[in-house]
């Protein structure tokens, strides 16, 4: 009678019977628990098909606890038969030989069963590892972005997961004939950026075939057949080639010299080319990543580069605009010049006409007091009306200068004795403000003197119930940075009105009452100032009083 | 005989200026002083013939002229022996009286005297010449 083997394995708790029950409910009990879990979660709502899975589940279940104990029941119940037998010392029975031969295959089967699970437990085992090792992988690549970075951490899980003692990361140049070393592991010998050719390496079946290169034995493998160098450690070495997503190889792995003297298998190939893969297109990032901040970095350095260029070129363009206008004021002088003598010409002769009229009546009226002074006063107007032409001459002739250097206090205070007469007669005061060891300025005397008469005769005008006049020098440098004399002429009179500043350099333009005014000292100013390359301008209040500072080039003397 | 002795003692000047007026004004003006005989063109080419035939002791000659230039006309006064020692003073409108005076009436080796001018300049700058012999 067969016992049933459930009941007998309670018996025991450390009986083989006993484990194998507990192992029966883990295998078939125990995922059945998990699903209900599982649904519990995910609070899965139990409707009718829901129910009627589970029940199928539930009766696979104890069909399959059935069939199990159909089988052990008979295994343990010819394993009794063949003890009784062998105590007995009978033969086996016919129906015992035939379940002997069938356990016999059974057993076979499960031997067959286990080594395939085993296998499978050694692959998944392997894939473990892999995906452990890519799952690091993913997380070192997030960290870094940099290129060599990247490679070189690539070689670094590459010889934990091959357990290589000996590795090294090699990236082939722009020039396609060289590798450039970024890294190694293990290997004294090699430095950091060393450049190898490739035609003269092994690598370059790697790189041609754009496969990897896994060699057992490097003297007698036929592909390679040289002399293992102790450098690299054992004879078996494997060499990865490394592309960025487009195919194109742009760099070569190499492990060699692995833990306990192992060699290099198709596992360790076919896990680094997963994490190649893996790593593919990461790397591509990495790379455009660098390109295009290098290229962020030239448009940025070149958008500096513009702004620079353009800030010059408007300078340029302000510079040419400053000079056109300048070009057109002077031809405006010129043509003004060739019409002023045309004019002075024609206007000089009736002038002389009148001139020796006059002085033929004069000699005629004799005692005639009335048209004495009649004659006196046309020739006066016939007198004043040549000044006015011989002005116009002045602002309009391109007198050349003589420069020299000079000094400016002796020109200011010379040029003060020519208008003492005005400026005494008008109570006015002189303020004089000269700078110590000024240097010399470098000019023509004379013309600088009409200058400075201008200035001081507009200054006198200009305070006509007395006032003072303030005479400063200082010595200075221009807008150029070149060394250069000021001379400021500042009063206290009537200023000029801010609308006419703009003006007053204006040929005929006058803010004067007085007759006979041509308006053409300050544009005659002008004019000489500007041959001597210097500045003048000014600054003005009415009611105030004005200030003209003019800026002469310093002489090279001292 | 006493206004023949007068005449001779006075200067004989030729004034050539294409300005009409300004030759009847300063032919008055000189001839009033008694000193000087003055006798007047408004043409350059009458002016050469004139000098030629009448040997004046100076020539006042205007630079500016339609026909003929003062300049030219000097030229040719010099390449004619009878009129090439005959002092010329010009009288121009073209320069400032400061310029000539600032130039103590000498520019580019030549006398001038600058318009509008006064009897008394013209009668000075004339003895000045004449004394010196130029």
């Amino acid at each position: 009678m067969e016992i049933s083997w459930f009941k007998t394995a309670n018996r025991g708790h450390n009986s083989l019977k006993y484990r194998f029950l507990i192992i029966s409910s883990l295998i078939f009990v125990l995922p059945v628990l998990i699903l209900f879990y599982l649904f519990y979660q995910s609070d899965t709502v139990f409707d009718f098909l829901h129910l009627l899975i589970l029940t199928f589940i539930l009766l696979l279940v104890l069909a399959g606890m059935m069939a199990m104990r159909f089988i052990f029941d008979r295994v343990f119940h010819v394993a009794d038969s063949l003890k009784k037998a062998s105590e007995s010392g009978k033969a086996l029975s016919t129906n015992l030989k035939k379940d002997v031969t069938e356990l016999d295959d059974i057993l076979v089967s499960f031997n067959s069963l286990l080594q395939k699970f085993e296998k499978e437990a050694d692959q998944a085992t392997q894939r473990t590892l892999e995906l452990s090792a890519l799952k690091d992988i993913g997380e070192t690549i997030i960290k870094k972005t940099d290129v060599d970075e990247l490679l070189m951490a690539f070689l670094d899980k590459a010889l934990s997961m091959t357990t290589a003692q000996k590795g090294s990361m090699f990236v082939i140049e722009p020039d396609n004939e060289s590798l450039r070393l970024i890294g190694s592991r293990g290997i004294e010998h090699l430095e950091k950026g060393a450049r190898i050719k490739i035609s003269e390496t092994l690598l370059k079946h790697v790189i041609s075939e754009k496969k990897p290169l896994l060699v057992q034995n490097i003297e007698n493998d036929p592909r390679v057949q040289k002399k293992n160098d102790p450098k690299y450690g054992t004879a078996s070495f494997l060499s990865l080639p490394i592309s960025m997503g487009r195919g194109d190889i742009t760099a070569v792995l190499n492990l060699s010299n692995k833990k306990t003297g192992e060699i290099f298998d198709i596992n360790d190939e076919n896990a680094l080319s997963v994490m190649e893969v893996e790593i593919r297109f990461t790397l591509e990032n990495a790379l455009l990543q660098a390109k295009i901040e290098e290229y962020i970095k030239n448009i940025e350095e070149r958008n500096a580069r513009l702004e620079k260029e353009i800030a010059i070129r408007i300078q340029a363009e302000e510079a040419q605009q400053k000079l056109h206008e300048e070009l057109v004021e002077a031809e405006k002088r010129a043509a003004l010049g060739t019409c002023a003598a045309g004019i002075a010409h024609e206007v000089k002769n009736p002038l002389a006409i009148i001139i020796q009229g006059v002085e033929y009546l004069k000699s005629t009226v004799g005692s005639d007091t009335t048209l004495s002074d009649v004659t006196e006063r046309i020739k006066r107007s016939a007198l004043r009306a040549d000044d006015i032409i011989k002005g116009l001459l002045s602002f309009t002739r391109q007198t050349p200068i003589q420069v020299e250097d000079v000094e400016i206090t002796p020109i200011i205070e010379e040029t003060l004795s020519f208008v003492e007469h005005q400026i005494e007669s008008k109570h006015i005061r002189i303020n004089r403000q000269y700078a110590p060891d000024l240097p010399d300025v470098r000019v023509d005397s004379n013309q600088i003197k009409q200058v400075f008469v201008n200035l001081l005769l507009n200054s006198v005008e200009a305070m006509q119930d007395g006032g003072t006049i303030i005479i400063s020098t200082e010595a200075t440098r221009d807008e150029r940075d070149k060394r250069c004399l000021q001379v400021s002429i500042a009063d206290t009179g009537c200023g000029i009105p801010e609308n006419k500043i703009d003006k007053v350099f204006d040929p005929f333009y006058t803010t004067k009452d007085t007759p006979g005014n041509a308006g053409l000292g300050l544009s005659v100013t002008k004019g000489i100032i500007d041959k001597h390359h210097g500045r003048i301008r000014i600054e003005s209040e009415a009611d105030k009083g004005t200030r003209v500072i003019v800026s002469l080039p310093a002489g090279n003397a001292r | 005989m006493m206004e023949e002795a007068n005449k001779s003692q006075r200067k004989k000047i030729l004034l050539i200026d294409d300005e009409e007026d300004f030759c009847f004004l300063v032919k008055l003006n000189l001839e009033k002083t008694g000193k000087y005989d003055v006798l007047t063109t408004t043409s350059g080419y009458k002016g050469l013939v004139l000098a030629a035939n009448e040997e004046p002791d100076m020539i006042l000659l205007d630079i500016i002229m339609p026909e003929i230039s003062g300049g030219q006309v000097a030229e040719q006064l010099l390449e004619n022996p009878k009129t090439k020692d005959i002092p010329i003073l010009f009288v121009t409108a073209i320069a400032s009286r400061r310029e000539v005076q600032s130039q103590e009436g000498i520019v580019g080796g030549r006398q001038f005297i600058a318009k509008p001018v006064t009897p008394e300049e013209i009668m000075a700058k004339i003895n000045g010449m004449l004394e010196h012999g130029k």
